[in-house]
């Protein structure tokens, strides 16, 4: 039973090491300094979703329902 | 000593003891201690009150500001005990003064700024909204202090410690804020002021774009800084904070590091992110092939530095050789230590007895540092490797520079909008294509400033780096007539003296 989840609560160089789609699909919902070289091996593993939502003013729902469409369950999320 | 034994002109003049104190650099626990040796007792309305006294005794209302912060500061210290306060919360540290500076910016957002737009927006007719908001914009204008600090003084220590595109990503955010709130306040005092949502769009936009760059500041960029940054470094980048100036606060004290504080960053070496960010750092360094490339050549051999009198050691101080395959972040780890603790000759010498010898003439340190500071152009050279490595130290710089920024490489140096016209120039300059550059700008309408670029190559040809020439050109731009030493008397048709 492989599940997979997306805690809140955890760097998201964390997530995105064992989520390979997960790059994209935070670059499609709008953090796309994700993907400038050189940030996610610093700031990612600083920030996570939180912390992520709060600085780009992305709310935490809009990430939330993008990783449930793709059959992600979530942690630590406030909704 | 109890506070009863004291009247309150004796707890009037320990304030300022204590003040002064602060002032000339003392230790900030220390003041604490004898903050709380004569007021254990005291509870906040008796400090109001004796600050009260000192201000209607005309105290300078900076040292007021100052009394408030090291105040809240011993107060925030004696709810968690006797424990030493740390370093990022002592008045005057780099951090410290970041986050009073966010906290004036945020209540001047959500205490006057945005309160005021709402009631604007209901009663357009009130002028007094509009003009609080244009005061409340130009205010925050001056954010620019705040973000010009940040750029020169701490991106620069992140960037030593190879975290290089973080602040490049956000000196670009910083340019976007500065537009939007120029933008904002651009609307609010044009006539007629345009259509009332429009208005409020910009200037939510600026307001949640500043508040978003200050968690960023506070979450993201401190966290990562403590990290790496050494009690050495804060100082450092402190030194040359007053240069730039602040955002909405008084100068904040002055702070250098305890003495345990600097033990204690000593034993915190090797931390793991910093770890991890050498690897980085190196992985990219050798994939762009960044190794150092000496020529190796014959030079004609001259003596330079010139040592009088008979001291003169027989060998001369060999520079440390470059480490072979030395990668890009030991380079760079190498320029800073050189920076910090110079190479030590084992001999020292008053700076009028240390010469250099031209072709033309001899000149000794002290002329040479006063010929550079009076030039009237502003020089910085960035080396054959495109490290910024020195700067004219003119005290009316058009663009102030700061000493972290030298050993810095020159990509990390410009606003992301300019960094690509900068390369550009470089790129040319090392092939050989081009030898000079310049431009000019109308600073503010009011400055007009001369920049240019030259390549700088010896007499083989060879590209020794990049020397920037700029100046400010208004006097001499509105210069007309003459003036001639022999006739003093004749009417010169003088130009109006600019500022500097």
């Amino acid at each position: 039973m492989s599940q997979k989840v997306i805690d809140f609560e955890v760097p998201i160089h964390q997530l995105a090491q064992e989520y390979p789609d997960f790059v994209d699909i935070m670059y499609s919902i709008g953090f796309t300094k994700i993907k400038v070289p050189g940030m996610l091996n610093t700031v990612g593993k600083i920030i996570n979703l939180k912390k992520g939502s709060k600085a780009m003013g992305i709310p935490q729902d809009k990430i939330a329902q993008a990783f449930e469409e793709r059959g992600y369950e979530l942690k630590n999320y406030d909704q | 000593m109890t506070n009863k034994t004291l009247t309150s002109v004796q707890r009037q003049k320990k304030i300022v003891e204590i003040l002064n104190f602060l002032h000339e650099g003392g230790d900030f626990d220390k003041a604490k201690k004898m903050f709380d040796e004569s007021f254990s007792s005291v509870d906040v309305s008796e400090i109001t009150s004796a600050e009260r006294e000192l201000i209607s005794s005309g105290l300078n209302p900076m040292e007021i500001q100052n009394l408030c912060n090291v105040h809240a500061a011993v107060f925030k210290g004696s709810i968690t005990g006797n424990e030493s306060t740390p370093a990022f919360e002592k008045p005057g540290h780099p951090v410290a003064t970041m986050k009073l500076e966010n906290l004036v910016m945020s209540s001047l957002i959500n205490d006057e700024l945005l309160p005021c737009l709402k009631k604007w927006q209901q009663n357009g007719k009130n002028e007094e909204y509009l003009e609080r908001m244009q005061k409340a914009l130009k205010d925050l204008m001056t954010i620019d202090k705040h973000y010009s600090r940040k750029e020169n003084n701490i991106f620069p220590l992140m960037d030593k410690y190879g975290i290089t595109a973080p602040p490049k990503v956000m000196w670009g955010v910083d340019d976007e804020i500065r537009g939007w709130i120029k933008d904002a306040y651009k609307m609010v005092t044009s006539d007629p002021v345009p259509d009332k949502y429009k208005v409020e769009a910009a200037i939510e936009k600026a307001c949640k774009e500043v508040l978003e760059m200050i968690f960023k500041e506070e979450e993201i960029m401190i966290p990562m800084l403590d990290e790496v940054a050494t009690p050495e470094d804060w100082y450092m980048a402190e030194q040359d904070e007053k240069d730039i100036g602040y955002t909405l606060i008084a100068q904040p004290l002055p702070w250098k590091p305890t003495d345990k504080e600097l033990a204690e960053g000593k034993k915190k070496k090797n931390p793991k992110i910093a770890d991890e960010l050498n690897k980085m750092a190196q992985g990219l360094a050798d994939a762009d092939g960044l190794e150092a490339k000496d020529h190796h050549r014959e030079k004609k051999q001259i003596p330079i530095v010139d040592v009088t009198p008979s001291l003169q050691p027989k060998e001369k101080p060999a520079p440390k050789p470059a480490k072979e395959h030395m990668s890009m972040h030991e380079k760079i780890r190498q320029r800073s230590e050189h920076k910090l603790d110079p190479v030590k000759t084992g001999l020292e010498l008053p700076s009028d007895e240390i010469n250099v010898r031209f072709e033309t003439g001899r000149l000794n340190l002290d002329e040479l540092t006063a010929l550079f500071n009076i030039l009237p152009v502003d020089l910085t050279f960035v080396d054959a490797t495109d490290h910024v490595k020195w700067f004219s130290n003119s005290p009316n710089r058009v663009f102030p520079r700061t000493k972290v920024v030298i050993g810095r490489a020159v990509v990390n140096c410009h606003p992301p909008k300019s960094v690509d016209k900068v390369l550009e120039i470089l790129k040319e300059f090392h092939e050989g294509t081009s030898d000079s550059n310049e431009f000019w700008i109308n600073l503010h309408g009011k400055t007009f400033v001369y920049i240019r670029y030259y390549a700088l190559r010896d007499e083989d040809g060879h590209y020794l780096g990049c020397l920037e020439v700029s100046q400010d050109v208004t006097h001499i731009r509105a210069l007309d007539g003459e003036k001639r030493l022999l006739e003093q008397k004749t009417k010169a048709k003088e130009a109006p003296e600019t500022e500097k």
